[in-house]
């Protein structure tokens, strides 16, 4: 494993016990300029785990609660009139920071929830008449209510696109929350340090310039891809009636980003087909939108996508 | 502005001579022009009344209706304003109905309202959960009563205006107790006559009836019924043209109807107490219908456990462990291990990885058979 983040993430596992696998979908998406969608329950460390990869990294970090009544102008800013001077100024929003902790990003309306998501995608926000870049890294990590919850505003499919993987937090193994119980009962979980600076991100994200992919492989990925659209050309006839939308090129292209982050994470210098199975079920689980047929029977994208990967050969 | 009725100066002539009067008012003028004074009962006589703004230097409003009277009814046709700045122009249009002969005298209430451009502003300045009034001062205008001379009508008469006649009688001929439909239409212009007793009460059929009416046609929907052959006679609505001030009629001839009685010893059962079921059939039924229960039960019941069954296969592990089995080689194993996207391979993906990509050195078969060992525990 890479060392600078083996090291990162021995610092953050002084804070979060278990939940390996959110800690690496946040470096990966840190180290790709990627967002990540997180689905589950409440109390599973989302808001510990990016507020401690803001403080071992010293990054900027702001929380927005997404509320039904939450307005654009709450999480942009807004233009304020100044009494004193007569004049106009911009109050900028949450969204000015480095990591950004969504939670429960159904509960807003659409427009607020597309005022996020155009800020994710250009990464620029405009108040008025004025444009901001925003600063770099911007990462968001948005939860999201199970959609069976009352209350919430289901993310349109266009819209859940922009973020480059979903991932399912499921409830901590009885060792992980036994050890979570006792800490936090003894209020012993260390504090998280700052061990890397920005520059020092910004050489681990050159040094995955380098991570190589084999042409093969690239194939491998754009037939994956492809037979979320057309499965029945690849002998993915059961697919057919199953599958409604396929995944975008955006999904080509986060799922080539993501594979060579996670080898990199890995040490490697290479990527290898277990790179892109190991994450495509997070890049894909948002995009492939299944038909009502599949919906009935209870069918969920995860099996679509596993059926996929035994059907079409490893390079 | 007072309420001064001093200031008013009222010119009003007798309607007897002339049909329009003219009333000065404190900043306005109000003309009355009523069609004509000396109708018969019911006919119409339409009263307009003109009101115009004279002093332009404040905001006028006006509040005109006709007193309510037994001695007659009305229908405000229609208001038309002009409501230029401080200039308002209104014209009320009434339709009156005598209801009585001799003199009457019909009554108004007129209320002029008289405020500011600052105040109608303000009142506009409010919202939903702030309202706020227009303060205005109200001038009630004592008007006198116009009175007209009503004519009685001929003796008899139950339908003012001109007005003609339409029937249908869908059937004569009909069962005992079934209803006969009968449409009787009177369109024209008039005085809508709404309460007719077109056929008078009789101990030899029922009569059902129902009006339904438009601004110049009543419809009475009738429907008698009789236990035997009835004759109708003639209806005869007697009515009045004030226009051309001459009596008419119309009629509905005379109909006879044929009432078929059903012979009753064929559909009503002369057995008093029908004959009871015996206890033999009554025990045969109970086991049928406990067969029929156990049918649907089971029927329910296979259903929940095929759906059960196939759910099982779906994630059924034994398959994955044949599946484990059926790999030939380290590619296909990597291949389904990734497919299972459960962490708990995770170990296992990395060392395939190793020995397909790395420099890594291991059998396959003795992988497998970890796997399989690991997948029984």
């Amino acid at each position: 494993m890479n060392a600078k983040i083996e090291e990162l993430k021995q610092e953050l596992k002084k804070a979060i016990i278990g939940q390996d696998e959110m800690i690496e979908c946040l470096l990966i998406g840190l180290l790709t300029d990627g967002h990540i969608l997180v689905e589950g329950v409440p109390g599973l460390a989302k808001t510990k785990t990016i507020n401690a990869l803001s403080s071992s990294l010293d990054l900027d970090f702001r929380r927005v609660q997404f509320t039904p009544d939450l307005l654009p102008s709450d999480i942009i800013g807004a233009e304020i009139y100044d009494h004193q001077n007569n004049i106009f100024k911009i109050k900028k929003g949450p969204l000015f920071t480095n990591l950004l902790l969504a939670d429960e990003i159904n509960r807003a309306p659409s427009k607020v929830q597309s005022a996020l998501l155009e800020a994710m995608q250009e990464r620029q926000i405009t108040i008025g008449d004025e444009s901001f870049k925003l600063d770099t890294p911007f990462l968001v990590m948005a939860t999201q209510n199970p959609i069976e919850q009352e209350g919430v505003y289901r993310l349109p499919e266009a819209q859940l696109d922009r973020f480059m993987m979903k991932l399912v937090v499921g409830h901590n193994r009885f060792d992980d929350e036994l050890e979570i119980m006792r800490k936090a009962s003894r209020n012993s979980f260390e504090k998280v340090k700052n061990i890397m600076s920005l520059d020092n991100l910004n050489s681990l994200k050159g040094e995955l310039e380098n991570v190589h992919i084999d042409l093969e492989l690239e194939k491998y990925i754009i037939t994956l891809i492809s037979a979320t659209r057309t499965p029945e050309k690849f002998g993915l006839d059961s697919l057919k009636n199953i599958i409604a939308f396929g995944a975008s090129p955006r999904a080509s292209i986060d799922l080539h980003k993501a594979c060579r982050a996670k080898a990199f994470i890995r040490g490697n210098s290479f990527v290898t087909p277990s790179d892109i199975g190991l994450v495509i079920h997070n890049i894909l689980r948002h995009r492939v939108v299944l038909s009502y047929e599949a919906q009935a029977k209870g069918i969920t994208s995860d099996e679509v996508i596993s059926d996929i990967l035994k059907t079409i050969p490893i390079p | 502005m007072k309420n001064n009725l001093g200031n008013l100066i009222v010119k009003y002539l007798i309607f007897f001579i002339i049909l329009s009067v003219t009333i000065y008012g404190d900043g306005f003028t109000a003309n009355f022009k009523l069609s004509n004074n000396n109708p018969y009962i019911k006919e119409p006589i339409t009263l307009t009344l003109d009101i115009n703004q004279t002093d332009n230097s404040s905001v006028m409003l006006f509040k005109f209706d006709i007193k309510k009277s037994k001695n007659y009814i009305f229908n405000r046709i229609d208001i038309k304003t002009k409501d230029d700045y401080h200039n308002v122009k209104i014209t009320y249009i009434y339709k009156i109905y005598p209801l009585k002969s001799g003199n009457i005298n019909i009554n108004f209430d007129l209320l002029q309202m008289v405020t500011t451009d600052e105040k109608i502003a303000y009142s506009f300045s409010g919202d939903r959960d702030n309202i706020r009034g227009l303060n205005k001062i109200d001038i009630p205008i004592s008007l006198n009563p116009v009175t007209i001379k009503v004519k009685a009508l001929p003796k008899n008469t139950q339908i003012v205006g001109d007005f003609r006649l339409d029937y249908k009688i869908k059937k004569d001929s009909v069962k005992a107790y079934e209803p006969i439909p009968i449409d009787i239409t009177i369109k024209g212009k008039g005085y809508l006559p709404l309460d007719l007793d077109l056929i008078p009460e009789s101990a030899e059929y029922s009569i059902f009836q129902e009006v339904l009416s438009t601004q110049y046609l009543v419809n009475y929907s009738l429907a008698i019924s009789s236990k035997s052959s009835f004759e109708l006679d003639d209806i005869v609505i007697n009515g009045f043209n004030p226009k051309l001030e001459k009596s008419y009629k119309l009629i509905v001839p005379k109909h006879q109807f044929s009432v078929v009685t059903p012979n009753i010893s064929k559909i009503v059962n002369s057995i008093d107490s029908p004959k009871v079921l015996d206890t033999e059939d009554t025990y045969w039924s109970g086991i049928i219908s406990f067969i029929k229960y156990l049918f649907v039960f089971s029927i329910g019941f296979l259903t929940a456990k095929l759906i059960e069954l196939y759910r099982v296969d779906r994630i059924d592990e034994n398959s994955f462990l044949t599946e484990i089995k059926n790999t030939k080689n380290e590619k296909e194993l990597l291949k389904l291990l990734l497919a299972t996207n459960d962490i708990k391979y995770k170990e296992d993906i990395y060392l395939l990885d190793n020995l397909l990509y790395g420099d890594k050195k291991g059998s396959f078969s003795n992988m497998k058979k970890s796997l399989i060992l690991k997948e029984r525990k």
